[in-house]
């Protein structure tokens, strides 16, 4: 785990993660080892039920989605939709349940968790669903396990960002994000937000 | 306006509309001077109703077609088929049951509907009013009808079959004395009988009445006999209040068979158009299409298609077809396809005052939902449920959903400091445990080393044990949950599962 040295009341980087992945933005959310994708996730759901908006979580069939955890951090489960593709297909039936979505243009915020999985090549794909995003004021995140030395997955990715698991020298948990990409400018880091044990560990881990 | 005591005897209205097949016809050629219905087709068919014009100018029941029309060149004679007298009774009971729901059609006297107004005064007001509001609807849609408003089905029915107006009786007696002076002519027995009635002068359903029972069958055979037991209340039936409607439901087959997806679809879409055009006639609308798809040698596909809302909409329709089509896996050619419509009244939407619109819009998410549905099934489209348990795997649920979720009350704020406001890191938990390379003992954790393709390196440190146990009552479970952070970076969720003396990697913090 990556040692952070930060003092939660100094002077601290502007934005958040939820203010960068606005609406009609196509974010991809990358890492592996000390990744907090999901974490990160989250707290994107969470910021845009707090403003009376909807979100939906996409996952294959199976996937790792563990509801008392999101509960705990403050999601309205009952608000949140969550969708299990199943599909030999992998990716490509994800993405286009995300695109059955996006075009409806009903949900703030739609979450596509490709871990695992090999999107599909090609920019095409990206291109609708940015613009399908762009029409509905929503925000589309895809959740990839891409090491951060690697490219984003295609030119329509307007920010990827590397959250990642970090500690104070004090044993405080925290997610600091990494922005490796952002077509519109802005900071490299993140305001690192500050996070608990998960349940059934010891504070400090 | 006539008031029904608490005490009274419980009300039954009949409905009856007169010669059904020459209204049917009336109602497809509303302009034409003379009009007459056969009993068939062609030329050899005879004359079984006829409306005024058509009397005056020389037609007669059962007259030859071929005669009438050499009687009256200018006569119009249509013969009105058994589809489209379904499809009349079938809009005509929906009609009725705008106003009761508890409606019968009758089986032997096609035009005859008996309805039960209990419980309608609240929304129509007395007996009258609400029959009244019964005939307006259907002069508004075309039909002539006589209503009873009586007690009991034979006389009711009866009654209607002599007037051509609306009767709202005060009492049974009241009914009785209606019933009695109810010619038997409008009671469509045999001509033969009539005449013999006639002889001794039996013209009213009251003369009827009045010969003894005894000897009647003999006499004057099994009709007059019937005619006079129900006439005298014996042969009491409850109101069975049923559709008269067919069920919406059609095959299509496919010959030579097929499972090309696409002309599938084009099969389909014919066959629904004729569904579509009888939802529109009821004036209802789908709310699920039940596809049976009958395979070659195989096993058939069966799939349940429901729509945001109820719709007569083909499109829509079409469209989750397609997409459940599309993700159906067909082993074989189809051979044959079952579609059935479950139909439904359309509820009426209330108008959400400006004010209360979101500025997303919910019936656009409840179209994707469906159309998520179609394309996935109806397993994949849901939202978590937490359950009281003691696994981990246990302690929710994923429950499906057919509406999308509305945004509630933004959630309870979360104080940015270290305290237990901060929100917890999350879990991504495997579906299956995923067993571990064997260790001796709880005390000694396994290395792990490439698990899942990903260089996780040994275990650095283990933070536990959080003791678990539950499921005793099936098998018994005692597990010992550890984090443990490994040299590739990676905080593990893992246990050592006690009885079956090995660890397991459950989750990952994520």
């Amino acid at each position: 785990m990556q040692d952070l040295s930060f003092a939660p009341c100094t002077a601290q980087p502007a934005h958040s993660l939820a203010e960068l992945a606005a609406p009609g933005r196509l974010v991809e959310l990358s890492g592996r080892g000390a990744s907090a994708k999901i974490s990160a996730a989250v707290s994107l759901v969470r910021s845009v039920q707090s403003a009376g908006d909807t979100a939906v979580w996409i996952q294959p069939r199976g996937g790792g989605l563990f509801p008392p955890d999101l509960a705990a951090s403050g999601v309205d489960l009952e608000a949140l939709l969550v969708l299990h593709i199943p599909g030999e297909r992998g990716a490509h039936d994800l993405l286009r349940a995300a695109e059955l979505l996006l075009l409806a243009g009903a949900h703030g915020l739609v979450i596509v968790d490709l871990t695992g999985l090999r999107a599909p090549r090609g920019g095409a794909w990206q291109a609708r669903l940015a613009a399908l995003a762009r029409r509905h004021g929503s925000a589309l995140v895809l959740l990839t396990d891409s090491p951060d030395r690697h490219s984003s997955l295609g030119p329509m990715i307007s920010l990827r960002v590397a959250p990642r698991r970090t500690r104070s020298p004090a044993g405080h948990l925290a997610i600091t994000s990494h922005v490796l990409k952002n077509k519109s400018g802005g900071p490299a880091d993140l305001r690192p937000q500050l996070y608990r044990s998960p349940a059934g560990a010891r504070a400090g881990r | 306006m006539i008031l029904m005591s608490a005490s009274a005897s419980p009300r039954l209205t009949c409905v009856y509309l007169h010669e059904l097949p020459l209204q049917v016809a009336r109602r497809g050629a509303p302009h034409l001077p003379a009009l007459a219905t056969s009993d068939r087709p062609g030329e050899s068919g005879q004359i079984l109703h006829f409306d005024d014009e058509a009397r005056r100018r020389g037609a007669r029941l059962g007259m030859r077609v071929a005669v009438a029309r050499g009687l009256c060149p200018d006569l119009t004679i249509i013969y009105v088929d058994q589809t489209a007298l379904d499809l009349a009774l079938e809009e005509l009971s929906a009609l009725l049951e705008r106003f009761t729901p508890r409606v019968e059609a009758s089986d032997g006297d096609p035009g005859a509907f008996w309805l039960d107004p209990t419980g309608m005064s609240r929304l129509f007001g007395a007996p009258d009013a609400w029959a009244a509001a019964i005939r307006r609807a259907l002069v508004d849609s075309s039909w002539r009808a006589s209503i009873v408003v009586g007690f009991r089905r034979f006389h009711s029915h009866a009654i209607a079959r002599g007037r051509r107006d609306l009767l709202v009786l005060r009492d049974l007696a009241d009914e009785d004395e209606h019933a009695a002076a109810t010619d038997l002519a409008a009671l469509n027995l045999p001509k033969a009988r009539l005449d013999e009635l006639d002889v001794l002068e039996v013209r009213r359903l009251g003369d009827l009445l009045r010969l003894p029972a005894a000897g009647l069958r003999r006499r004057f055979g099994p009709e007059i006999a019937d005619l006079h037991a129900r006439a005298a209340g014996l042969d009491w039936a409850p109101l069975r209040p049923r559709s008269r409607r067919a069920p919406l439901i059609t095959t299509i087959s496919v010959d030579p068979p097929d499972d090309d997806r696409d002309r599938l679809l084009f099969a389909i879409k014919a066959a629904l158009d004729p569904l579509i055009a009888r939802l529109e006639a009821a004036d209802t609308a789908a709310r699920a299409i039940d596809v049976t798809l009958h395979l070659d040698h195989n096993d058939p596909v069966a799939a349940r298609i429901e729509p945001a809302a109820p719709t007569r909409d083909r499109l829509v329709l079409l469209d989750l077809i397609r997409l459940r089509l599309a993700a159906s896996a067909i082993q074989a050619p189809v051979t044959d396809v079952d579609l059935q419509i479950d139909e439904i009244c359309p509820e009426v939407q209330q108008v959400d005052l400006p004010t209360k619109r979101s500025r997303r819009d919910p019936a656009a998410a409840d179209a994707a939902i469906a159309r998520l549905r179609a394309a996935y099934g109806d397993e994949a489209v849901t939202r978590a449920a937490l359950r009281s348990a003691h696994l981990p795997e246990a302690s929710f649920t994923w429950e499906p959903i057919q509406r999308a979720p509305t945004a509630n009350a933004p959630p309870r704020p979360l104080a940015a400091n270290l305290s237990d406001d901060a929100p917890p890191l999350c879990r991504r938990l495997f579906a299956r445990p995923r067993p571990l390379q064997s260790a001796p003992s709880p005390a000694d954790p396994p290395p792990l080393c490439d698990l899942d393709g990903l260089a996780r390196g040994p275990i650095l440190r283990l933070d536990g044990p959080y003791r678990v146990s539950g499921g005793w009552w099936v098998r018994q479970v005692e597990r010992d949950y550890y984090y443990a952070d490994t040299a590739g970076g990676e905080l593990l969720w893992i246990f050592y599962d006690r009885p079956r003396a090995r660890w397991f990697l459950h989750g990952i913090v994520d």
